[in-house]
């Protein structure tokens, strides 16, 4: 039980899957400018994580280990996260239209969202079982989830701020994203991992 | 439409990291030092130029409603071809650039390249376009790289430029270094591209 | 329904493509990468060993450690170097905490159970501060240790700052304690088993290692060849 809590924090706090792996920065800059899409969008991609890590680690530990296929390891798991987002975008159409038109062109984008992909390639890495999977997978969810929404609380004021013209927009929010990072720096040694 | 334009626009126009903002991901996370820019970059570009080849030869081929599972699995292959021919031939490089050499699967510029470009073009252009883009990509990447290096390791491409006095600013090398760097880079790229439009 | 199974065809054909063509890379770099992985391990070793003239990552010799030894993999892989067919000295890989994560190191000792060299393998550490354990400045000072030479803190090798002989690096004291650890938990492990791997047959010797008595649950392997 405790190992699972210290992999849970080492995935949100300190080794964040966006500001310390740099996993998931398309998605994290093109969504963070409001607080609510940020959650909505949080919150699809915790859902999407969780069940890739389940479905990736299944395919590989019942499949292509089994058969001695691992060298189609990439190829099978990108196919695997394009459809669980179809999947979510066809349930999300049905269940919060709202949300769905809020999202618009970045629901389809989580397959291209490198942290998804990233997680499945480090639950290889790191001979997790599939419990420690969806632990992984929920931790990483939520680390991206809480920096979308630090971020978006951020860039939100940020509007008001008067900030040189040529580091407006993506330049500014690299910039906060680098202070941020520095301070999530900060938990380093926390966990023993 | 030339050869020529299609691959020069990758460079400095539409410069895929500087200018359309894509590919950030393993940007930000190998330009450690510019040698690691310049391995990344060309794996990107070989894959690139790969899937598009591959896709404007089938292009007539591709059902519309299936076009981008199909995208990903080309895109997915060549990748694959990409990661084993590292580990077999540049076994250092592939050590250093690790997770990154799958994630090319998921860099924005090639299926974005695939989907804008190579899906409606003839072969020729589609392959300008690509090496174009890969090789902007590649320059990016090594600007950066470069960058990262100077500063947080007093080095460019493993030689020592500064005496040794220099003390590094190893933030550099370390995620927020990355952000910063990037951040401030693209501000100077635009105050630069504004000062040429007036 | 035609197009649909339009669709699918299209579909089943592009994966079928893609695995065909995977499958025929695979079969092709499959030897490279193993040399790959055989060349870094040689590299490792050669730092680690004193001088050999046999190929120690073909003679191996693997070794079941028990419940309550750390710092290494239970079913390890040990590296001999020889000399004609005498060993002179073993290397195999530990580990340690570091900074950022664990420190992987290779520990090579000798007949008298001191280190003949150790080659960090693996590491987490920050660059420029921690990573500097790579340095054969650093690195340099564990050549000729042993538990019985060294000043002992809790039984394990330590940095000057707690009490021991090892020398920190500026700015980073956790890296090189963590070394130290791995160096510690490798010296432990040849204290324990050294008998048992010393007594090792040669590559091509057909007849069973004698266990020391008592010293393990599980019968031991002949040394293998890779």
């Amino acid at each position: 039980m405790g190992e699972f809590f210290i992999i849970l924090i080492s995935a949100v706090l300190v080794n964040n899957f966006v500001l310390a792996r740099f996993l998931g920065i398309c998605p994290f800059l093109g969504v963070s400018k409001k607080t609510d899409t940020a959650l909505g969008m949080g919150m699809a991609v915790i859902f999407v994580m969780t069940l890739a890590s389940i479905f990736t680690n299944l395919i590989h530990n019942l499949v292509l280990i089994p058969y001695h296929l691992e060298f189609l390891q990439i190829v099978t798991f990108i196919l695997v996260i394009a459809s669980l987002v179809q999947l979510v975008e066809t349930v999300l159409r049905k269940l919060s239209p709202a949300l769905y038109h809020a999202l618009g062109i970045y629901l389809p984008l989580i397959t291209t969202n490198c942290a998804i992909l990233g997680l499945a390639l480090l639950n290889v890495i790191k001979q997790y079982d599939l419990t420690r999977c969806i632990v992984f997978g929920l931790g990483a969810g939520l680390g991206f989830t809480l920096a979308l929404l630090i971020m978006s609380g951020i860039r939100e004021r940020l509007q008001f701020a008067d900030v040189p013209k040529p580091l407006r927009g993506v330049p500014i929010t690299l910039i906060v994203a680098g202070l941020l990072s520095m301070a999530f720096m900060g938990f380093s040694g926390l966990v023993k991992m | 439409m030339s050869v020529a334009t299609e691959f020069t626009k990758g460079f400095i126009r539409e410069n895929p990291l500087f200018r359309l903002v894509l590919g950030m991901c393993p940007a930000l996370a190998v330009t450690t030092m510019a040698i690691n820019g310049v391995a990344m970059g060309l794996a990107a570009t070989a894959v690139l130029v790969g899937s598009n080849l591959v896709i404007s030869i089938l292009r007539r081929f591709i059902p519309s409603q299936v076009r981008i599972p199909v995208f990903i699995v080309v895109i997915a292959s060549f990748v694959t071809i990409i990661d084993m021919v590292m580990a077999g031939y540049f076994y250092e490089l592939h050590k250093v650039l690790g997770l990154f050499i799958p994630l090319i699967v998921v860099n924005c510029i090639i299926l974005g390249r695939a989907e804008a470009f190579a899906s409606r073009n003839p072969i020729l252009l589609s392959l300008a376009d690509g090496l174009g883009m890969g090789l902007g990509f590649t320059l990016a990447l090594v600007i950066l790289g470069s960058v990262r290096e100077i500063l947080g390791s007093g080095t460019i491409f493993g030689v020592s430029i500064f005496a040794s006095g220099f003390e590094p600013a190893v933030i550099m090398l370390l995620p927020p270094g990355a952000f910063l760097a990037l951040g401030l880079l693209l501000g100077l790229m635009n105050k630069l591209t504004k000062a040429e439009e007036t | 329904m035609h197009s649909t199974a339009r669709l699918v065809f299209a579909l089943t054909i592009t994966c079928l493509g893609s695995a065909l063509a995977l499958a025929a890379i695979h079969g092709l770099t499959e030897a490279p990468i193993q040399e790959q992985k055989r060349l870094a391990t040689m590299r490792a070793v050669q730092e680690a060993l004193p001088p050999f003239d046999n190929d120690p990552v073909a003679d191996t010799l693997q070794i079941i450690l028990e419940e309550d030894e750390v710092g290494a993999e239970k079913m390890l892989t040990v590296y001999l170097g020889r000399q004609g067919n005498t060993i002179t000295g073993v290397a195999f890989p530990v580990f340690g905490e570091g900074y950022g994560g664990l420190i992987h190191i290779m520990v090579g000792i000798n007949l008298k159970g001191e280190m003949s060299g150790i080659k960090v393998l693996e590491h987490l550490e920050t660059p420029g501060l921690g990573a500097k354990i790579e340095e054969s400045s650093f690195t340099d000072q564990f050549k000729n240790r042993s538990l019985e030479n060294s000043t002992l803190v809790n039984g394990n090798l330590a940095v000057k700052k707690d009490g021991g002989d090892l020398d920190a690096l500026t700015g980073a004291t956790i890296s090189p304690r963590g070394v130290a650890m791995a160096a510690s938990a490798g010296l432990k492990i040849f204290q324990r088993h050294g008998t048992q791997i010393l007594g090792a047959p040669q590559e091509q010797d057909t007849t069973m290692t004698i266990p020391e008595v008592g010293a393990l649950e599980e019968e031991p392997q002949k040394a293998t060849e890779d």
